[in-house]
């Protein structure tokens, strides 16, 4: 049952979050659940036979420089040289300077293939991902071709064109106990240098359907590690008062699993990462690991050049190390962009998209004086 | 021969055939001799007692004479726990040869920090007539005033002279004042003058016929009893001007003493003894089971403990007892991640060490220091708890009473097995391994009350269940019933045996050995003292202190 069904059948309004100071802080008697997400990255569902990909995976690095630098007119011999000698960012300086400067201009002068991406040709290198199973939220409330359907919910009408655009790339793909290294090694390489993300939930009682409140907030501080190297629990983290980063969305409890929705959700990450992560209409869902951990999905429209930033911004040796070549994944994105069109272009700027959210227990804090001399039993300890 | 005449030998030879070559065959006479003064003491104005500087009393000292930035690298070599305290067994360790190489090593480095140019201009109190030839009256100046406050006495003139004479020989071989000076400086920090705490004994001038400690070394006692650390520059002024000789002196001085932010020194160091808090450095966890405990943590854990009796019994100068059943503490956030409890640091990332006050509500299982992280994660194993070790340290730490070692042919099968689906919890395998007849009447001492704490995890961690059963920390200590650890604290706190094992651990802390038979009604005395004034620890130690029999000596005795 969809989350807009369960809201209708119960005859219940949707209260769709909009941001009040007043609403922080939860009421008296509810019980409150604190987290800190331990990852947050694309929900990938990809298929051991890659019967999702008819097209195959994408190409090799190697195969998509080759076919990039062929097309702006080097020779096979040229080509060669360039792509056998790539190594990351040990790289000889002419080798970088020609995958760095391999667009062109229209008169055929290098330009930067990460600030200018379109100045290197449009191959149709990312092959499209058709699933039929993908996470994510029926976001436009339609049952259209080329949606997808949940595997956890069996919802039809998922729109998640973030997955149809990457979910070839083989650095993209994973599940739900292997992480894609595309996004686990954004967020890992970001939690230990930038604050954290927190997600609190205020119910009456998490046992029972009733209605449940999801925020989002953004930390003052960066996680902590354990003595496996892991992010510890149980930490406290103190609220970003910014008035950006204070995100609700408001929903319900069905048979254990939380559903929630809201108007926009703001955060500020790493600057090589989610540097300003904007999503429309967010959906949450989640439920409870027997660990007392939060295992959450995140929904909603970004941006598609913010999708773009994460692996752009990192440039030649984010394209040489970790195997995503930039022009063609911002072609992927731009061309599956499904939401809001520019009124001058009339092209989509926002793809749809699905987040896992695997969440620690933690505490966050008001400010140090409301977190001192309190041990309240009911928050986090389950 | 003493080891003072010993040492003029060695010190020539360091000059004759190089210092480092020289340092270490010098530690067999030193260890000799002075293992050998310690056996013939006799009251004739001889050392009685010598007891070897810790390594916190060292760093203090070298802090204190030469500025708070110079740090000791290295370790000394370990001390055996007599009696319960490591205080007492200082005085029971001579020196091996690897130590003495340890030592001198440690105080070449901080000789050479002393005297850079960073530092000698603070120190020094005059300027050679040259940088590169020796100036006896400087050197004397520098040696006789740094002297004294390693030595805690002024040195004598065959001392200083000694060590002159070697600063001379060691500017005119080098070409360097300092560097000569420097040699002086690590030869006195060598000496068993500095590295142990000697005591002289001098007959008594008020009661004809007994002996007891001379007015420097009544100095030395009292310092390192409220400060852990040697007697500052107006101690050896009152020492110097007989005002020690009087009650009325030393009573002055204790208030001096007791007043100053020293004093938490003092009574940190006593506690972290009695608690042995130092085997913290070697307490681990599986970091599989208990990914939180981590060094870090454990250090928070020992100063959260100390951080709470300080304040308990210095800053609110509480019932000394309070301590098994106070609700107050201090946490970092990193506690917080250990104790599951919200605590805020309002510093920057990478400083996660900020302390704030934290008081457990009513009905919190948290109540008293043996409910603290230090403690339970001490006495614990690495992947599991322990009440028996536990409840032994209850009775030996808190409460002064012996428990014997377990036979050597013990089978601890059935308790190290955690995975036993017919024992989930230690209780039940502590009742099954008390079926053998040799086990049993020593776990009637240890595990009952040990296993009040079992809702403590070997972390520190609270848990109501050990395998899916519940925990029962029910139990009875010594006739009195308890229902949890909660109740065990307020039990401990309310036996005459807790304030009257810390009398008898605070006096042979001060004294360097146990009180003896003779003088148990000192220590009743004293009990009486520390009922009367509300058990108040300050009160006691100032008790302790002003008592002749502080001062009195063992050799007399």
């Amino acid at each position: 049952m969809s989350f807009k069904k369960l809201l209708k059948s119960g005859g219940i309004a949707l209260g769709l979050g909009v941001w009040a100071a007043s609403s922080i802080v939860a009421p008296a008697k509810a019980e409150t659940r604190e987290f800190m997400m331990k990852w947050f990255l694309e929900a990938a569902n990809s298929q051991a036979d890659v019967k999702d990909c008819p097209l195959g995976l994408n190409a090799s690095p190697e195969e998509m420089f080759r076919a990039q630098l062929h097309a702006i007119g080097l020779s096979k011999d040229e080509t060669e040289y360039l792509v056998t000698r790539i190594n990351g960012g040990s790289s000889p300086n002419d080798v970088r300077d020609a995958i760095v400067y391999r667009g062109r201009s229209p008169d055929g002068k290098p330009m930067q293939a990460y600030t200018y991406p379109t100045s290197v040709p449009d191959l149709k290198l990312f092959h499209p991902y058709i699933g039929p199973n993908a996470y994510g939220f029926n976001l436009d409330g339609q049952v259209k071709p080329g949606d997808f359907t949940d595997p956890d919910t069996h919802e039809k009408g998922i729109d998640n064109a973030y997955a149809r655009a990457v979910g070839c790339q083989v650095n993209q793909r994973g599940s739900r106990t292997e992480l894609p290294t595309y996004g686990a090694r954004h967020w890992d390489f970001a939690r230990d240098k930038s604050p954290a993300w927190l997600v609190r939930l205020v119910a009456d009682d998490f046992t029972k359907d009733g209605d449940v409140t999801v925020y989002v907030f953004r930390a003052m501080e960066r996680a902590a590690r354990d003595a496996n190297g892991s992010l510890r629990r149980y930490w406290t983290f103190r609220r970003d008062p910014d008035t950006r980063w204070q995100n609700v969305m408001h929903g319900k409890i069905k048979d254990g699993v939380m559903y929630a929705e809201g108007d926009k959700l703001e955060m500020l990450g790493d600057p090589f990462g989610y540097s300003n992560f904007k999503l429309r209409a967010p959906h949450f869902r989640g439920y409870f690991n027997p660990d007392g951990g939060l295992e959450g999905l995140l929904g909603g429209y970004v941006p598609w050049k913010t999708m773009f930033f994460v692996g752009g911004s990192g440039a030649y040796n984010f394209e040489t190390m970790t195997g995503t070549n930039v022009p063609a994944l911002y072609y992927a994105l731009e061309q599956n962009a499904d939401a809001t069109p520019d009124p001058k272009t009339g092209k989509n700027t926002e793809i749809s998209g699905a987040w896992r959210i695997d969440g620690i227990q933690a505490y966050i804090a008001e400010s140090a004086q409301s977190a001192m001399n309190t041990s309240d039993k009911s928050r986090s300890t389950k | 021969m003493t080891a003072r005449y010993s040492l003029t030998r060695i010190i020539s030879s360091l000059i004759a055939v190089g210092v480092v070559a020289a340092a270490v065959p010098a530690a067999h006479d030193l260890t000799t001799v002075k293992v050998a003064q310690a056996a013939d003491a006799a009251p004739s104005g001889d050392s009685a007692i010598m007891r070897r500087l810790t390594p916190q009393q060292y760093q203090r000292i070298v802090s204190d004479v030469f500025g708070v930035d110079t740090e000791i690298q290295g370790r000394f070599e370990p001390v055996p726990r007599v009696a319960g305290l490591l205080e007492v067994g200082t005085g029971q360790v001579g020196l091996t040869s690897s130590g003495f190489q340890q030592y001198y090593t440690i105080a070449q480095g901080i000789a050479a920090k002393a005297l850079d140019k960073n530092h000698r201009d603070v120190l020094m109190p005059c300027k050679p007539a040259s940088a590169t030839a020796p100036d006896n009256a400087c050197a004397q100046q520098f040696l006789s005033k740094v002297g004294e406050l390693l030595y805690r006495r002024p040195l004598t003139q065959d001392e200083l002279k000694m060590q002159v004479d070697l600063a001379g020989q060691g500017a005119t071989t080098m070409k360097n004042f300092y560097n000569g000076l420097s040699l002086s400086l690590e030869s006195m920090m060598v000496q068993p003058q500095f590295i142990y705490r000697q005591e002289t004994v001098v007959p008594s001038k008020t009661k004809p016929g007994t002996f007891e400690l001379d007015a420097y070394s009544k100095a030395t006692r009292l310092s390192f009893f409220f400060w852990d650390t040697a007697p500052d520059r107006a101690l050896l002024d009152a020492a110097k001007s007989g005002s020690l000789d009087t009650p009325a002196g030393i009573k002055k001085q204790i208030d001096r003493l007791e007043a100053s932010p020293r004093y938490e020194d003092g009574v940190r160091a006593f506690f972290t003894d009695m608690l042995q808090f130092d085997q913290l450095d070697l307490v681990g966890k599986d970091a599989t089971l208990y990914p939180n405990f981590t060094r870090n943590a454990v250090d928070d854990a020992r100063e959260q403990t100390l951080r709470t009796i300080a304040d308990h019994l210095i800053n609110q100068n509480g019932d000394y007892r309070s301590l098994f059943t106070t609700r107050k503490t201090f946490l970092t956030p990193m506690l917080g991640s250990l104790y599951r409890v919200s605590v805020v640091s309002d510093l920057p990332n990478g400083y996660p060490e900020q302390w704030t006050a934290h008081e457990y509500p009513d009905g919190d299982p948290r109540a008293g220091i043996l409910t603290h992280i230090s403690f339970v994660s001490l006495h614990s194993h690495p992947g599991r708890t322990s009440p028996t070790i536990r409840g032994r340290a209850i009775r030996e730490t808190i409460l002064c009473q012996k428990v014997p070692d377990p036979p050597g042919n013990v089978n601890f099968t059935v308790v190290q097995d955690t995975t036993n689906p017919l024992y989930k919890t230690s209780r039940e395998r502590l009742k099954a391994h008390a079926t053998e007849a040799m086990c049993t009447g020593c776990h009637k001492i240890t595990d009952p009350i040990g296993l009040a704490l079992e809702n403590f995890d070997s972390d520190g961690g609270y848990r109501t269940t050990e395998n899916g059963a519940p925990i029962d920390g029910s139990g009875t200590l010594d006739g009195k019933t308890f229902s949890n650890a909660q109740t065990l604290g307020q039990v401990v706190s309310e036996m005459p045996a807790a304030t009257q094992c810390l009398v008898r651990r605070l006096t042979a802390y001060g004294l360097g050995r146990e009180v003896p038979a003779t003088r148990a009604d000192w220590l009743k005395g004293l009990q009486e003292t520390f009922a009367k004034e509300g058990y108040r620890v300050t009160d006691l130690m100032k008790t302790i202190a002003t008592s002749p029999e502080f001062y009195q000596s063992g050799a007399a005795s």
